[in-house]
């Protein structure tokens, strides 16, 4: 008998997820974007068929949130019913943003769909011409929050199956910026027998290990800039004596922080031709935040508003089948010298950068608006201080320049 | 701290070019240029080397005329001491006192971190700064001076008065204009939407439900339905056909009473099968009957056309000799032909001449016989030429004799007398030397052997022609002949005139010389004539010999011809058949009488073998009559004995075949016998199966049985039918039960009105499900919340923006108030005394203090009566007072961090001589404690300061 499996690994699809950071997008692109996902998806699935691969683990947050959108449900059945057409498996287990209870109505998928139906890990058996080839363990989130390691019930099941592979959505210690949902460590899952770890919840793509693998795919599409670069899934062939995957890219959209300096540029032409030639360089279809470094001599409102429109032409110049589209932009400005004590400038400084109480009181306008205060968190206004000095600085800079 | 002088290499106009500010301990330095002398050069020069200056504005100052840009500035600083600092294009350099290099951070601490703009904003004040102040409406004057006043810039002002229209554009926390605040309430539209959109979602899941429902209760409807359905439709089935039930109800009680009748199975068709098979074989058993009678009788026939054995044999035999037959025939004629020729031949030869075969049938034409025929035949023709030669002979001869004859009569008389010849001689002699005697007579001679010559030449042709013609019987000969002889008469006869002449002319009287030639022509000539007379008769005399040679020969040739005719009269006298023929033939004839006589010896002989071929012909024809009698046949040939054979060869194979085909006959009506009876056997088996003992009782029989089985099928048709009409259920309801038509019609009534109502429920039902479906469809379908959501997001992303903006702003703004007040308290109340005293000073106590109201919005100017004044309320002269008192305060109060020295351009320019007076003491008074670089365009502020006792501190310098 072909002793041999293939299949491909993914999680956090977070189908039909909004993306953020966006205040303003040409109607096509935003089409793109409100379709980045399911498309992102669409690859996968295509991946899937053309790999002619015997399965499919989806390792939770298939859906952004617990009501998941008709839209991303619908789509999700079709692309399932695309592969059982195939005799494709798909094992799901939902994670902390689909999680059971969230949804009283349940789409029905096909056959092909084998879900972990509780928070118990349990065992789905893989069979090929009447033989369990895999047992496929795992379980899903019936709540928002699993604090519990479950590491521990992820035990072999002794039957014929050549192959043992978990899916597991869950928080390595150690690892920031993900809620800390069933908690494990390495060590662990070394321990435990198995020929794969497939992990989800943490939308960077990472190899935590390597014998046996233990693979975050990360999610299938970034949507804002924390999660730049590229997206994709695993494909794994697995035999007795080996294991291989591979990351193969999904995303549709690609987001990317581009930092660059423009302290050397002696004229601005000179700026805007080495803005060019790296923007041009990017990946087909970015999503771009540019942060650009200008020194004290460029730290004027013309130089920057000449930025700023030409910023806007090339952002019109994008075209909605292969952009590198900047939606948004940052100045980091030079360096703050130190002012004459006795200056009008010197008591901005101290007010803006040394008096605790003054920022906070006008953030506290915004904070505490009653209507405002649902829409903003703290990054909104992170640096304003800075950003406002500088305003300043420009501005009165400004006045005695047309004087 | 002091600038204490520059050195500019180059900037702007200035090239080269040193300027002391202080030349021992001055603090005032007075600077006088027209416009264009290049003070503001001067100015910027010193900002230059303190700040440097932006790119675009250092490239307005790089001097024209020297490549050598920057300069130095040299400080005094009562702490460090001497600083100088220098200052180019690409370097900046500073020095202390010992010429130490100080680095760039050094540099910045020693100037406290003060950059160009508040050096500006504190310590240069300019004319143009007055400018803008005077050019403030009233309101806006009293904010410029209030900032003025606290942090020496007039900018701020108009950088707060944006931000706070930027900040009330983007936001108030009241309001509903401004964009944040739109962009709130766009918000909560939206949310309604997004709200709206959920619960549309939410729908989805109901209507799923409530479709699921609907269908199992369309299910149970369609069940009912059916059931009242099928109900109704046998009810109505039993209506239609109940008489027919009825019928058949009887019919079946019939039956079952009647029972079981019996008859063979299939008993009328196996009969009739019988019946029709007995009548073929009885058309066959005729058949095959009358077809052997006709064989017989072709049988027969046969047997009389088909010879004995020996008959045949005998046939045989004589077809073998057919060969021989028609050779004889073919021999018979070809020597019959052969004999016709034969005699043809020998009556041609016989006819052509004139023989009879008798003539020679016992001669015998050896080859000996032959020869002395054809020797014969030679002598003769010998004898003939001989004879015609000699002939001819005797002719030429004759012709010769005459002709000469002829020639000498002719000659003769031409001839002189012989007197007459004498007297010639005699002349001729006498009168002519001997030497002309003889040539003439040589002459003459000649001439007359010429003559001859062509005569005899002539006469010679002619003859030996005129003979040629007698041979040949050719005329042109004779006639070139005769020609010939008469050319050579015709020449001599010339000749013989010619010397007749001669003759003539020497026999004349004349004797002259002419006369004299003419007798020697003339003697010449006659003795020609006389000497050809003489030869002619010598010729006779010849010839006469000759004639009898001629005569001799004849007489043999006479001889010869006799001795033939004897021979030739032998011949015939031992041929007789040669007595009419000429000789000159005999060889000819004897070939002829050869072959007349081979002919009729072969003629003989193939008679004879006619005869015997005629014969056997004979013997043969008979053995054929023979054979013809012995078959009753009057005429046979050998062609036909071939098809006799043949024949009867045929006769036999076909008596074979039919004997084959008749016993084959007979064998197929033995086998129909045997089926016939066997068919009688069954019909017999038939009839007693049917318990009958004949036809017409079996036929009867069959009728009985029939009508039983009619009923029964009928009665089967019917439960066939009522199979397809009713299930069996309702079969056993319809066959069991009593219905009466009456109780029929009201079950369908009752059943009708009942589904009537389930299809009016159903129809509702089914509505009710295709409105619940289109709404799923269209719920499946919409991207509305998709969309909604992906929009909610991007406006609460706008809204964190345009909230940071305002943040931005407002922070920017508040900044502003907060770092005046700061600055207020730190400043300000210094600052308003030292402002006040100056005011003071210059307006000469008119006013006596400045200070803010108790808002701390608005300056007030206090008088010398201790009233108060707004700015608005001040003249434009007071006010540009007011403005330098505060500047100069500024200066004054921050002095105290950095004391750097004022650069004063032309700032009274607006001033009146007495304002003027009071304001260059109050410089001169402030210069006292601080260094003031002043300067002017105008000469009179220049000369104001001239003043005695102001020498020894102010350093005066005058641009050209």
């Amino acid at each position: 008998m072909d002793e041999k499996i293939t299949f491909i690994h993914t999680a956090d699809l977070h189908l039909d997820s909004p993306f953020k950071g966006l205040s303003y997008l040409p109607e096509a692109l935003f089409h793109k974007l409100q379709e980045s996902t399911y498309k992102a998806f669409e690859n996968i699935v295509q991946a899937a068929i053309d790999r002619q691969v015997d399965f499919v683990l989806i390792v939770g947050d298939l859906f952004e949130q617990e009501n998941q959108s008709l839209k991303a449900q619908l789509f999700l059945r079709k692309c399932f019913e695309r592969l059982q057409a195939f005799k494709i498996q798909v094992y799901v287990s939902y994670g902390n943003h689909d999680f059971l209870k969230g949804n009283q109505f349940k789409m029905t998928y096909p056959d092909n769909v084998h879900v972990f139906s509780n928070e118990r890990v349990q065992a789905l058996h893989f069979k090929r011409s009447g033989r369990v080839l895999a047992n496929i363990y795992g379980f899903s989130y019936e709540n928002r929050q699993v604090f519990d390691n479950k590491v521990n019930e992820y035990i072999v099941e002794k039957n014929e199956a050549p192959f043992h592979i978990a899916m597991l959505h869950g928080m390595l210690q150690g690892e920031e910026g993900h809620d800390p949902y069933a908690p494990f460590q390495i060590n662990d899952l070394l321990n435990k027998q198995m020929d794969y770890w497939a992990l989800g919840h943490i939308h960077k793509s990472k190899v935590v290990a390597t014998v046996p693998p233990i693979v975050y795919p990360g999610n299938i599409q970034g949507r804002h800039r924390n999660e730049a670069g590229e997206r994709g899934y695993y494909y794994v062939e697995m035999d007795r004596s080996d294991v291989s995957y591979e990351f193969l890219p999904s995303a549709s959209i690609i987001f990317e922080n581009v930092i660059l300096s423009l302290a050397d540029k002696q004229s601005f032409r000179e700026s805007i031709q080495y803005m060019t030639s790296i923007l041009s360089k990017q990946k087909k279809n970015t999503f771009v935040e540019l942060t650009l470094q200008i020194k004290e001599e460029q730290n004027s409102l013309s130089y920057l508003n000449r930025l700023k429109e030409w910023i806007e032409l090339w952002n019109a110049e994008q075209d909605s089948e292969n952009f590198a589209y900047i939606y948004k932009h940052k100045i980091q400005y030079p360096k703050i010298k130190p002012q004459f004590e006795a200056s009008f400038i010197h008591e901005i400084e101290q007010v803006l950068f040394h008096d605790e109480v003054f920022a906070q009181e006008i953030k506290q306008l915004v904070f505490g608006h009653p209507s405002l205060r649902k829409y903003i968190v703290d990054e909104t206004l992170d640096g304003v201080e800075e950003e406002a000095y500088q305003l300043m600085m420009q501005m009165l800079h400004q006045n005695e320049v047309t004087e | 701290m002091k600038f204490k002088g520059i050195h500019i290499y180059g900037f702007g106009k200035w090239v080269d070019y040193r300027l002391d500010f202080v030349r021992k301990n001055e603090n005032l330095t007075v600077i006088y240029g027209e416009n264009e002398a290049g003070k503001s050069t001067l100015q910027q020069f010193v900002l230059y080397i303190l700040f440097d200056l932006p790119p675009r504005k250092r490239k307005q100052f790089e001097p024209k005329t020297s490549s050598h840009f920057g300069g130095e500035l040299v400080i005094e600083d009562e702490e460090i001491g001497e600083v100088t600092l220098q200052r180019t294009e690409t370097r900046f350099i500073v020095k202390d006192e010992l010429g130490q290099l100080k680095d760039l951070a050094w540099y910045q601490d020693f100037l406290k971190q003060m950059t160009d703009s508040v050096y500006e904003s504190i310590y240069a004040v300019t004319a143009e700064q007055l400018d803008v102040i005077r050019d403030l409406n009233r309101t806006q004057l009293n904010d410029v001076l209030m900032n003025v006043s606290m942090s020496g810039s007039n900018h701020l002002y108009d950088v707060e008065k944006e931000l706070h229209k930027k900040m009330d554009e983007l936001f108030k926390p009241q309001g509903r204009r401004p964009e944040l605040n739109e962009q709130l309430n766009q918000m909560v539209e939206l949310e309604k939407e997004l709200k709206q959109a959920k619960e549309g979602e939410q729908s989805y899941h109901h209507y799923k439900v409530d479709e699921q429902s609907l269908l199992v209760s369309i299910d149970d409807l369609r069940e009912k339905e059916v059931f009242l359905y099928e109900q109704l439709k046998f009810l109505q089935n039993l209506q239609s056909h109940l008489f027919e039930i009825e019928t058949y109800k009887e019919e079946k009680q019939r039956l079952d009473f009647l029972g079981e009748l019996s008859f063979p199975h299939q008993g009328m068709e196996r009969y009739e099968n019988i019946k029709a098979k007995k009548l073929e074989h009885d058309h066959q058993i005729h058949r095959l009957r009358t077809e052997l009678a006709y064989v017989d009788k072709k049988l027969i026939d046969l047997q009389e056309m088909i010879y004995d054995d020996d008959l045949v044999e005998r046939i045989i035999e004589l077809r073998k000799r057919k060969e021989e037959y028609r050779d004889l025939i073919e021999n018979i004629n070809r020597i019959r032909a052969q004999v016709e020729q034969l005699e043809e031949a020998m009556e041609h030869i016989e006819r052509s001449d004139q023989l009879n075969r008798t003539m020679i049938d016992s001669q015998s034409f050896t080859s000996f016989v032959k020869n002395r025929w054809v020797s014969l035949q030679k002598d003769y023709d010998q004898w003939l030429a001989n004879d015609e030669a000699i002939k001819k002979r005797e002719f030429a001869y004759d012709s010769e004799v005459a002709t000469i004859d002829e020639a000498i009569r002719s000659l003769k008389r031409e001839r002189m007398d012989k007197e007459d010849y004498e007297t010639l001689k005699h002349k001729v002699n006498e009168t002519t030397s001997q030497e002309a005697k003889e040539q003439m007579t040589f002459l003459a001679k000649e001439r007359q052997k010429l003559a001859k010559t062509i005569l005899y030449s002539g006469l010679s042709i002619g003859v030996i022609l005129t003979i040629s013609y007698f041979i040949t019987q050719k005329t042109s000969l004779l006639i070139i002949g005769m020609m010939a002889a008469l050319f050579g008469l015709v020449s001599y006869g010339m000749t013989q005139s010619t010397t007749k002449q001669i003759n003539d002319l020497f026999s004349g009287d004349h004797v002259n010389r002419d006369e004299f030639r003419s007798l020697k022509e003339s003697y010449v000539k006659e003795n020609d004539l006389r000497k050809q007379i003489e030869q002619l008769k010598n010729r006779l005399t010849h010839l006469k010999h000759e004639e009898t040679i001629i005569q001799h020969e004849k007489n043999n040739v006479e001889k010869n011809h006799d001795q033939l005719k004897e021979q030739i009269a032998q011949e015939i006298e031992r041929f007789p058949l040669l007595r009419d023929i000429d000789i000159i033939y005999w060889d000819t004839l004897f070939d002829r009488l050869q072959t007349l006589q081979g002919h009729v010896r072969k003629k003989t002989e193939l008679t004879k073998e006619l005869k015997g071929l005629l014969i056997k012909k004979t013997e043969m024809n008979n053995e054929l009559t023979n054979l013809g009698q012995a078959i009753n046949r009057q005429e046979l040939s050998f062609d036909r004995l071939e098809d006799m054979v043949a024949e009867q060869e045929e006769y036999k194979n076909k008596y074979k075949d039919d004997l084959e085909h008749k016993e084959d006959l007979q064998k197929q009506l033995e086998v129909i016998l045997s089926q016939l009876q066997i068919l009688v056997e069954n019909e017999e088996a038939l009839f007693e199966e049917a318990s009958v003992e004949n036809e017409d009782d079996y036929y009867k029989a069959f009728d009985h049985y029939k009508e039983n089985e009619k009923r029964r099928e009928s009665v089967d048709l019917f439960e066939k039918k009522l199979k397809t009409l009713f299930t069996a259920e309702a079969r056993n309801q319809v066959l069991n039960k009593e219905w009466t038509l009456q109780t029929v019609k009201d079950k369908i009534n009752h059943y009708q009105a009942e589904l009537e109502g389930v299809r009016e429920h159903l129809n509702e039902q089914y509505k009710e499900l295709a409105e619940i479906r289109e709404a799923l469809q269209r719920l499946e379908k919409s991207e509305q919340l998709s969309i909604l959501t992906y929009q909610y997001e991007i406006e609460k992303e706008k809204i964190k923006e345009l909230a940071r903006q305002w943040v931005l702003h407002k922070m920017s703004y508040e900044a502003i108030q907060a770092a005046k007040e700061t600055y207020q308290e730190k400043y300000l109340k210094a600052i308003l005394l030292k402002a006040s005293d100056y005011f003071k000073r210059l307006t000469q106590e008119a006013y006596k203090a400045i200070r803010f109201n108790e808002q701390k919005d608005r300056i007030l100017v206090e008088d010398y009566r201790g009233l108060d004044y707004t700015v608005l309320q001040l003249s434009k002269g007071t006010v540009d007072q007011l403005y330098i008192a505060l500047r100069l305060a500024i200066g004054e109060v921050m002095s105290k961090r950095l004391n750097l020295p004022y650069l004063l351009d032309d700032i009274f320019v607006h001033f009146d001589e007495h304002r003027l007076q009071k304001a260059v003491d109050l410089i001169c008074d402030v210069a006292k404690d601080k260094q003031i670089i002043f300067m002017t365009c105008h000469r009179n502020v220049y000369e104001q300061f001239q003043v005695d006792d102001l020498e020894e501190r102010v350093v005066k310098h005058h641009l050209s």
